[in-house]
């Protein structure tokens, strides 16, 4: 049975789940969100230089400049020469997304079960209390890119809690990555109210102390969400040696 | 006490299995409990819909090579779809028929033993060729015609695949030649039924009616006259299966005006990356905002035009619902999807059932048809304009609409199927 919710102030899942997470919060419509937008998009290349993206945005390069910097604090940007910044790899692919699952597989269950794992219990009462209003939602009234912020709160909140302070940097940062710059978030409504279902259990499991079950809820949640959809497919199953067949 | 075990089976496509999707929804709001046989590669994407799978069970090494092979059989193709429905007759009908034909000699043993386990009360069969394990499963199985209504015959009615009309003088060359190109495989495809106790199938046909009950996806709006009419208590047609997504917002471009156009060639176009390279460096110059659909090939395009977002992936029936117009290769699903929302289709076929949709829209002016090839930036600008400011096709498009959604598809096959059953 899961536990109830705290009464707590309604927030918006949108708001949250991006609170403190990252510089650019705070930055909605800014330059620094348009350029990431933009790489995001694939709009600009990974490298750029200030000058160009004094041109493409018209904007003075002091505005760039500070846009450059609130991106490079968020590890999205890295300089590369005086001149030039390079974009350091995004959740913009089907394959980047990939690896990013597979990068939280190993990461996330080690956070848990990692010696002084401590929560913040109000924090617990938030999420929770955010994620139940989600679901009482109707079917299509799920928006996936309010999904997507809450679940980099929660998946923030499991990171930021871990004893262990390396775990807990890396995935914090990979997670403001993901808030930031993850495309293709659109799931079935099963699927969003399945996953929300499995943040409740592990919560249910970390305030019950089991943090070896929670750790277990996180592998099958992860690889839950792993599923891809298919690149290529046709009419049958090509046996080997048919694409040769003209 | 639990309702009907429903087993379907769509063949591996998107348009076919999503169209699944929306009856096995209604089938679960009626009651019945649905599962699915999946392709590999189709692992997940039901469940993600809250629904049982069932893998198909073929050897491991070939599902693992199963996407890496077609795509690559694609890529040799790829070529062959600029091609007329007659030149593709022996260069992609014919192995493709090869290949379906080798996958159900290769899993008919081990469809047999899933079937035994999973006892489902009745089969849907998405398909284009008959399983024998489910014809012989003892239970109804019903069949469902997602791909053009063309695949059912009738002198009223087209030839399959060929993208021509029903009297068009070149008819009896076509159908002659298409027999031709699949006699091989079909052949083959017959020896095997044998072997499996199943009557062998008529010159061309790989997949018989069935006895129980066939459904086709086929709104009245695009219906053919047929000289001579299916029986009403087998033959229930469909006016579209939308199945439910997620809700769909559309984002924010650098350049955010004008109409919402919407790009997707569906399982096979994405692999054509050239081709929709181009089209997006004709989009840049257009006043409108474009959502296209590059599957699993992002990573192919770099410096997207401002008025454009690239996605591997979209909800489609949320997105056609918000889109203004609707460019894909013809398959019945999409097509479907842009009837039931009202939105003009321009179709660019590349094969299959998608030359017999494409000229379909135009004969119905419920769209217009551009080749793949040999169209410049100006010509696709100006079909554009023309698509996006007909009124009266958006007139038409808003009735068909309507009737389409008083009607709903998904709802009317899951109760036939229920019915069925009932009477046994």
């Amino acid at each position: 049975m899961r536990m109830p919710s705290t009464g707590l102030t309604r927030i918006a899942p949108e708001r949250i789940a991006t609170d403190g997470m990252s510089c650019l919060d705070d930055m909605e419509g800014s330059l620094a969100e348009r350029i990431l937008s933009d790489r995001a998009e694939r709009r600009i290349t990974d490298v750029q230089s200030v000058s160009a993206l004094m041109r493409r945005y018209d904007a003075p390069r002091s505005s760039v400049l500070n846009a450059i910097k609130i991106l490079n604090s968020d590890g999205i940007v890295i300089q590369q020469t005086s001149r030039t910044w390079v974009f350091q790899p995004i959740l913009d692919t089907p394959n980047a997304q990939d690896e990013s699952l597979a990068f939280r597989l190993t990461m996330e269950p080690q956070a848990i079960v990692a010696p002084g794992f401590r929560m913040d219990s109000q924090k617990i009462g938030l999420l929770r209390q955010q994620m139940e209003e989600f679901l009482e939602r109707p079917d299509g009234g799920l928006s996936s890119a309010a999904f997507l912020h809450m679940d980099c709160a929660f998946h923030s909140f499991i990171a930021e809690s871990s004893g262990n302070r390396f775990i807990r940097g890396t995935l914090l940062a990979h997670q403001r990555l993901r808030l930031t710059t993850q495309k293709d978030h659109s799931i079935p409504d099963f699927r969003l109210r399945q996953s929300l279902g499995e943040h409740l259990d592990i919560l249910d499991s970390l305030e019950r102390m089991q943090r070896q079950l929670a750790a277990d809820q996180m592998i099958v949640h992860l690889r839950r969400s792993q599923i891809r959809k298919p690149r290529t497919v046709n009419r049958g199953i090509l046996p080997p040696g048919r694409e040769s067949a003209r | 006490m639990t309702g009907p075990l429903i087993a379907l089976f769509p063949e591996a496509s998107f348009g076919s299995a999503l169209n699944c999707v929306g009856i096995a929804q209604q089938l679960q709001r009626e009651g019945a409990v649905p599962v699915f046989v999946c392709h590999p590669g189709f692992n997940g994407i039901f469940a993600e819909y809250g629904f049982r799978e069932y893998q198909l069970p073929v050897a491991s090494t070939a599902a693992r090579q199963t996407e890496e092979t077609w795509q690559a059989f694609m890529t040799a193709h790829l070529e062959h779809f600029s091609r007329t429905p007659t030149a593709q007759l022996t260069t992609y009908v014919a192995p493709t028929w090869e290949a379906i034909v080798d996958t159900v000699v290769q899993v008919e043993a081990a469809l047999e033993a899933l079937l035994k386990r999973i006892k489902p009360d009745a089969i849907v069969l998405d398909n284009v060729i008959m399983f024998p394990a489910f014809a012989n499963a003892g239970v109804p199985w019903i069949r469902v015609v997602s791909c053009a209504e063309t695949e059912i015959a009738d002198p009223n009615v087209p030839p399959y695949l060929s993208g021509m009309a029903a009297d068009d003088p070149g008819r009896p060359a076509f159908e002659a030649a298409y027999l031709d190109a699949v006699d091989a495989a079909h052949r083959r495809y017959n020896v095997f039924r044998r072997r499996c106790a199943l009557a062998p199938l008529p010159a061309g046909q790989f997949l018989e009616p069935s006895p129980h009950l066939n459904l086709l996806l086929a709104p009245r709006a695009i219906r053919h006259e047929r000289a001579q009419p299916l029986p009403e208590d087998r033959f229930v047609f469909l006016d579209g299966c939308i199945r439910e997504e997620a809700q769909f917002e559309p984002p924010r471009l650098p350049v955010d005006d004008g109409p919402l156009v919407y790009l997707s060639f569906g399982s096979l176009g994405a692999i054509d990356t050239p081709l929709i390279g181009r089209m997006i460096e004709a989009f840049s110059t257009l006043p409108a905002r474009f959502l296209v659909n590059v599957g699993g090939f992002l990573e192919h395009y770099q410096q997207v035009p401002d008025n454009v977002c690239l996605g591997s992936w979209f909800p489609q029936p949320s997105v056609v619902a918000q889109a203004d117009l609707f460019i894909h290769h013809g398959g019945n699903n999409s097509y479907c999807e842009a009837l039931y929302h009202g939105v003009p289709s321009l179709v660019m076929p590349y094969c299959w059932d998608g030359h017999d949709n494409g000229l379909r829209a135009e004969q119905t002016g419920t769209g217009l048809t551009l080749r793949r090839h040999g169209w410049s930036s100006r010509q696709l600008g100006d079909t554009l304009t023309m698509l996006l400011n007909d009124p009266a096709m958006r007139e038409r498009m808003a009735g068909i609409s309507a009737r389409m959604a008083l009607e709903n598809g998904a709802t009317v096959a899951a109760r036939a199927i229920l019915r069925k059953l009932d009477r046994g």
